[in-house]
C-alpha cells in the first residue's frame, strides 16, 4: 500500500532491519523447499533484491508474506533455468503466478488477469468486498477494519481469506440485466 | 481444477490472510513454512494467491473498484474517520502527481490558480482524486475543468460527476450552465446535458443559485435526497429525487430503473455507447420497464428486453441498433 512519502526514510531503516532479521529464517524456509544449500544464498539474495521494489508500495506488515512468495517464484525460476529437476505437473500449473513475478507494472499489461481479478472482486458478497478493499486499497489493518465494521478481527481474517480464494475463480460475472 | 488444487488454494488463501494479520506470530510463520514444504502444489498455490492479491492493488484506479472501495469507506466511516481520510490522502498522493510543498511554497501555491481539464470518452468512467483530497467520479462523455487557488472551483461543461468534497478551509463551488453550487461539506452529483442541469444531494448541504437571473426562484438550498433542476430559462425547480439510495449507483457502473419509460432508459444507456439504440416505434417509448443494468453491457440489456418485454433488436448499421415489437 502506498504510504506518504514522508515515511520513506523510516521505511528504509525498517526494511534494513527486516532483512537482517529475516534472511536466516528465509534460508531455513528454502531448506524446507529442498533448495540446495549452495543455491540458497543466491536465492535469498535475489529474493531480497526483488522485495526491495515493494518496499514503498506495501506496508511493512505485508513484507514477510511477500518474501515467501518471491522466494517460491525465484526457486521455481532457477529450477526451470537449470533443469535440475524436470518440471513436474504441479510445479507449473498457474501461469499467472509466474507471469506476475515481481514486476506488477509489467504484469498490468496482462489485461486478462486484471479483468479476471476485477470481476472476481465485484462479484464478492458486499461485506466481504468492502473488507477486502478496505485492506487492499485503503491499507487498513484487520483491527482497524474490525473497529469500523463492528466485527471481530478474526471475522475480518475470514472475509479476507474468502476474498483471496475467490480472486482465483474464473466464472463469468452474473447476468448483468434482470427484467 | 482438481480437488487437491482446490484444497491447496483454499489453504493458501487462509495462510495469506493469516500472514497479513498484524498479529501473525513466528509460530504462524513456522506452521506456514511446514505447510508450504509439504508439496510443490501448496507452495505454488500460495504464490498464485499472492499474485492475484498483487494484481488487486493495480486496480486501485479502476473506476468500478475505486467506487466500490469508496462506498466501503463511506459505509464504514463511523469510527476513526480521520485515519481513513489520512490514508486516503496517501493513496491519492501515490495515484496522482503530487508536488511536495513546504509552508512557504504552500502559500504561493494557494495564491496561484491551477487549472486542469478532465475528460472521459463515451463508455468510460473514471475516478479522480484532486489535490485537496476531494474525490470525483466522472461518468461517460464528461468534460470538467478544475480551478484550484485560493478557492476551489469545478466547471462542468458536459456529462455527470459525483463529488465527495474534502474538508478544506477554502470554499468549494461547481459552475454548470447558468448555475453555481456552493458546498458546505457534502456529497452530491451534478449532471449537465446542454443547458439543462440537475443537482442531486446525497448528504450534507448544498446551495444552488443562478447569478444574474431575475427569476424569483434564483436560489435554493437542498436537503439530502432533493434534486434541483434548472435550464437556459426560468428558475430553479426543487423536487424529491426518486430512490436516493440508487442515485449514485452509476458510480459503480450500475443503472437502476424502476417503472421508468423505455425512452428514458434508452437515452441513458446510449450515453455509454457509440452504438446507439433507436426505437422503431414511437409508442414503445412510453413502455414502463424495471431492471438493473450495467453500463456498457448492451447485449445483456437487449437480452432482457427480448425476454421480458418481447422487444427484438436488429443491427441496422455499425452505429445503430433498432428495437421493435416482435
Amino acid at each position: 500500500m502506498p504510504r506518504l512519502p514522508s515515511g520513506r526514510e523510516d521505511n528504509s531503516e525498517l526494511f534494513e532491519r527486516f532483512v537482517h532479521e529475516r534472511v536466516p529464517l528465509l534460508l531455513r524456509f528454502l531448506g524446507r523447499l529442498r533448495v540446495h544449500e549452495d543455491d540458497a544464498q543466491d536465492v535469498a539474495q535475489e529474493s531480497v533484491a526483488r522485495l526491495l521494489r515493494y518496499r514503498d508500495r506495501e506496508p511493512p506488515e505485508a513484507w514477510a508474506a511477500l518474501l515467501y512468495r518471491i522466494a517460491i517464484n525465484v526457486t521455481r525460476d532457477r529450477a526451470r533455468r537449470h533443469r535440475h529437476a524436470p518440471p513436474s505437473e504441479s510445479s507449473d500449473p498457474e501461469p499467472d503466478a509466474i507471469a506476475a513475478e515481481d514486476s506488477p507494472e509489467q504484469h498490468a499489461s496482462d489485461q486478462q488477469a486484471l479483468a479476471r481479478v476485477r470481476a472476481a472482486i465485484l462479484r464478492l458478497p458486499p461485506r466481504c468486498r468492502a473488507i477486502y478493499l478496505m485492506h487492499r486499497i485503503d491499507g487498513l489493518s484487520y483491527p482497524e477494519i474490525a473497529l469500523r465494521c463492528g466485527v471481530s478481527t478474526k471475522a475480518v481474517e475470514k472475509h479476507m481469506s474468502h476474498a483471496l480464494r475467490e480472486l482465483r475463480a474464473t466464472r463469468e460475472p452474473p447476468g448483468a440485466a434482470t427484467p | 481444477m482438481t480437488r487437491a488444487n482446490d484444497t491447496a488454494r483454499q489453504q493458501a488463501a487462509d495462510w495469506l490472510a493469516r500472514l497479513l494479520a498484524t498479529d501473525a506470530s513466528e509460530r504462524d510463520r513456522e506452521a506456514f513454512e511446514r505447510w508450504c514444504a509439504e508439496s510443490d502444489g501448496n507452495a505454488d498455490a500460495y504464490a498464485a494467491v499472492c499474485a492475484d492479491h498483487d494484481i488487486a492493488r493495480l486496480l486501485a484506479d479502476d473506476p468500478m473498484i475505486a467506487a466500490a472501495a469508496r462506498k466501503a469507506r463511506i459505509a464504514h466511516s463511523g469510527h476513526g474517520r480521520a485515519t481513513g481520510i489520512r490514508r486516503y490522502a496517501a493513496l491519492a498522493a501515490a495515484a496522482l502527481v503530487v508536488v511536495a510543498l513546504g509552508a512557504g511554497a504552500w502559500r504561493f501555491y494557494r495564491d496561484s490558480v491551477r487549472t486542469q481539464t478532465l475528460a472521459t470518452a463515451v463508455g468510460e468512467q473514471r475516478s479522480v482524486a484532486l489535490a485537496d483530497g476531494t474525490r470525483l467520479v466522472l461518468d461517460t462523455n464528461t468534460i470538467l475543468d478544475t480551478r484550484f487557488g485560493s478557492a476551489r472551483e469545478l466547471v462542468l461543461r458536459q456529462g455527470r460527476i459525483d463529488v465527495d468534497v474534502a474538508r478544506d478551509p477554502r470554499p468549494f463551488s461547481v459552475v454548470s450552465g447558468r448555475g453555481v453550487l456552493r458546498d458546505i461539506g457534502t456529497r452530491f452529483e451534478v449532471e449537465r446535458h446542454g443547458e439543462d442541469v440537475a443537482v442531486t444531494l446525497i448528504s450534507g448541504a448544498v446551495s444552488v443559485s443562478l447569478p444574474g437571473s431575475a427569476d424569483a426562484a434564483n436560489e435554493a438550498t437542498l436537503a439530502p435526497g432533493q434534486r434541483a433542476r434548472f435550464g437556459a430559462r426560468g428558475g430553479i425547480v426543487v423536487a424529491q429525487a426518486e430512490a436516493i439510495e440508487d442515485a449514485s449507483r452509476w458510480t459503480e457502473g450500475t443503472l437502476i430503473f424502476k417503472q421508468r419509460r423505455l425512452g428514458d432508459l434508452i437515452a441513458e444507456v446510449n450515453r455509454y455507447s457509440t452504438v446507439q439504440l433507436r426505437l422503431a416505434d414511437g409508442t414503445l417509448a412510453d413502455l414502463r420497464v424495471s431492471g438493473v443494468f450495467h453500463v456498457g453491457d448492451q447485449d445483456s440489456l437487449l437480452e432482457a428486453l427480448r425476454m421480458g418485454w418481447s422487444i427484438s433488436a436488429k443491427q441496422t448499421s455499425v452505429h445503430e441498433i433498432e428495437l421493435s415489437r416482435k
